[in-house]
């Protein structure tokens, strides 16, 4: 009994489908017999069918990337390009993992970790482990490689010489010398927060800033500009356990938080983003953490579509 | 958004001037053989009956019959089981994620309108694998998906331009797709 291999349908598959959206004769008798000949094949037909039509949209609307045309860049730069996002740098990055590629998929062994409403725990073999926020998401790749996408991400790492753990967040370059920090990056800015031990941070090529338990960095992916202040190691990731604990942080960095808890876009106002707010919210439900600001400070929230502004509080 | 006619072929010729010839007479001497073809196509009845009187709806009725006449009825109607397949897909994805992230809804109406960044996320990271397949495409499918897919050329005119036969060009194009579904959907 000849047993059809699943890759024979996709192969069969991938040929009536060239055919049939050639342009050319087709004999559609035979077409259906094919598809009517083994429970696998109209389900294979269809699935081809419509990847074809997602791609094709996709490339239509991108363009193709011209994997020819590409110079030759070093494995840093590409890597580093990579990390920056753009569908167009991606193919880059299959282009250094192995050259000429003809068949094999990339295994660069990235996997991308996003959560919706939960917190969600993901281990680093030999490393230690990463606590990600809700409605966060970072992407850890097989060599210790870690990209920050967006939200907060609560590190807890044993230093491993062979090892090290590199995270790329935009433009910056957070390194972990074994220690507790947190990296919450929201809108082209990173906030970083370090409960133990020692990180460096680094801005595209530029020497690093090292920070030590008890500061925390909030910098600006576009400019590198950044500045350095003191926080309490004790309330770094406080939103592990509910509460987000602040300490004189700036308006902005809370504004970064409240984006993951109220699931949109949440802006400050120029006039008042030099506020500093000090104490202890409850992350109960999203609306209800600007009311929990507006009672400490003079701040209300300006709704419009899926935007929240911050704005100051008129007075009456 | 187009209004299904349901009753019988005779019924659609009376409704609509032109279908003694062209198109629309060729499509109804061949509605039986239609319907069996989208049956198979899609193995749902009531999806085939519903792509074939849309098929029928689309029909430039005035035009004269085109060349290949079987096919290209067919081939309107091979677009549609794609095009109703994917917003069918696109509809399951947003309801599901918003019940994930927990908006509100008033009936049938979503008051948030956003996709979750959950969804943000997933979106992204399909593109990119899709632009990884894309560019690691062996260079003889990728020429050819472009031009066919992008540039809209047809065989004939992609095996014209790059001195091949019309055959090669299919061969490329299944290379092409083979490749594409092995690297996004694998």
């Amino acid at each position: 009994m000849n047993r059809e291999q699943h890759s024979d349908i996709e192969r069969d598959a991938g040929d009536w489908h060239a055919r049939v959206s050639g342009g050319s004769e087709v004999d559609w008798d035979a077409f259906a017999q094919w598809l009517d000949a083994a429970p696998g094949h109209q389900p294979a037909y269809d699935r081809i069918a419509l990847l074809d039509s997602e791609v094709t949209d996709w490339a239509k609307e991108n363009g193709m990337p011209e994997a020819e045309d590409q110079p030759m860049p070093s494995p840093f730069t590409a890597t580093r390009r990579w990390w920056l996002g753009g569908a167009v740098a991606a193919s880059l990055m299959a282009l250094v993992i192995g050259v000429p590629r003809l068949a094999g998929p990339p295994n660069d062994g990235l996997v991308t970790y996003a959560t919706a409403r939960d917190q969600r725990t993901i281990n680093i073999a030999g490393s230690g482990k990463v606590r990600l926020d809700e409605r966060s998401q970072l992407a850890l790749a097989a060599d210790g490689q870690v990209r920050m996408d967006h939200g907060a991400a609560y590190f807890d790492l044993r230093h491993n010489e062979n090892r090290p753990i590199q995270i790329q967040s935009g433009t910056f370059t957070v390194r972990d010398i074994g220690t507790r920090f947190t990296v919450t990056r929201n809108q082209g800015q990173l906030f970083l927060a370090v409960e133990q031990g020692l990180v460096d941070v680094s801005w595209q090529d530029s020497s690093p800033i090292h920070l030590t338990a008890g500061q925390s960095f909030q910098g600006d992916e576009k400019t590198g500009a950044g500045e350095v202040s003191k926080i309490a190691p004790d309330t770094v990731g406080s939103w592990r356990d509910g509460q987000l604990v602040y300490d004189n942080a700036p308006l902005t960095q809370v504004a970064a938080d409240l984006s993951r808890y109220m699931n949109k876009t949440v802006e400050v106002e120029p006039a008042i983003a030099h506020l500093r707010l000090s104490g202890i919210l409850l992350i109960r439900n999203g609306p209800d953490l600007v009311d929990q600001i507006s009672a400490i400070l003079p701040v209300e929230a300006r709704r419009s579509g899926d935007r929240i502004r911050l704005v100051g509080r008129s007075r009456r | 958004m187009a209004v299904v006619v349901r009753g019988d072929a005779v019924a659609m010729a009376r409704q609509l001037p032109d279908a003694s010839s062209g198109l629309a007479a060729i499509f109804l001497a061949n509605r039986d053989r239609l319907l069996r073809f989208f049956t198979s196509r899609t193995r749902d009845p009531v999806e085939a009956e519903e792509i074939v009187q849309e098929i029928y709806l689309r029909l430039d009725r005035a035009a004269r019959p085109v060349g290949d006449a079987i096919g290209y009825l067919h081939r309107i109607g091979l677009n549609l089981v794609v095009d109703r397949a994917r917003e069918r897909e696109r509809r399951a994805a947003r309801d599901k994620d918003w019940t994930d992230s927990n908006t509100t809804r008033l009936g049938d109406d979503y008051i948030d309108e956003q996709p979750s960044p959950y969804a943000q996320a997933a979106a992204k990271e399909r593109a990119e694998r899709i632009a990884r397949a894309l560019a690691s495409l062996p260079p003889g499918a990728a020429r050819v998906f472009r031009m066919h897919r992008i540039e809209g050329m047809s065989h004939s005119e992609v095996a014209g331009r790059l001195g091949i036969s019309r055959k090669g060009v299919e061969k490329h194009m299944a290379t092409a797709l083979r490749h594409l579904a092995k690297e996004i959907d694998e």
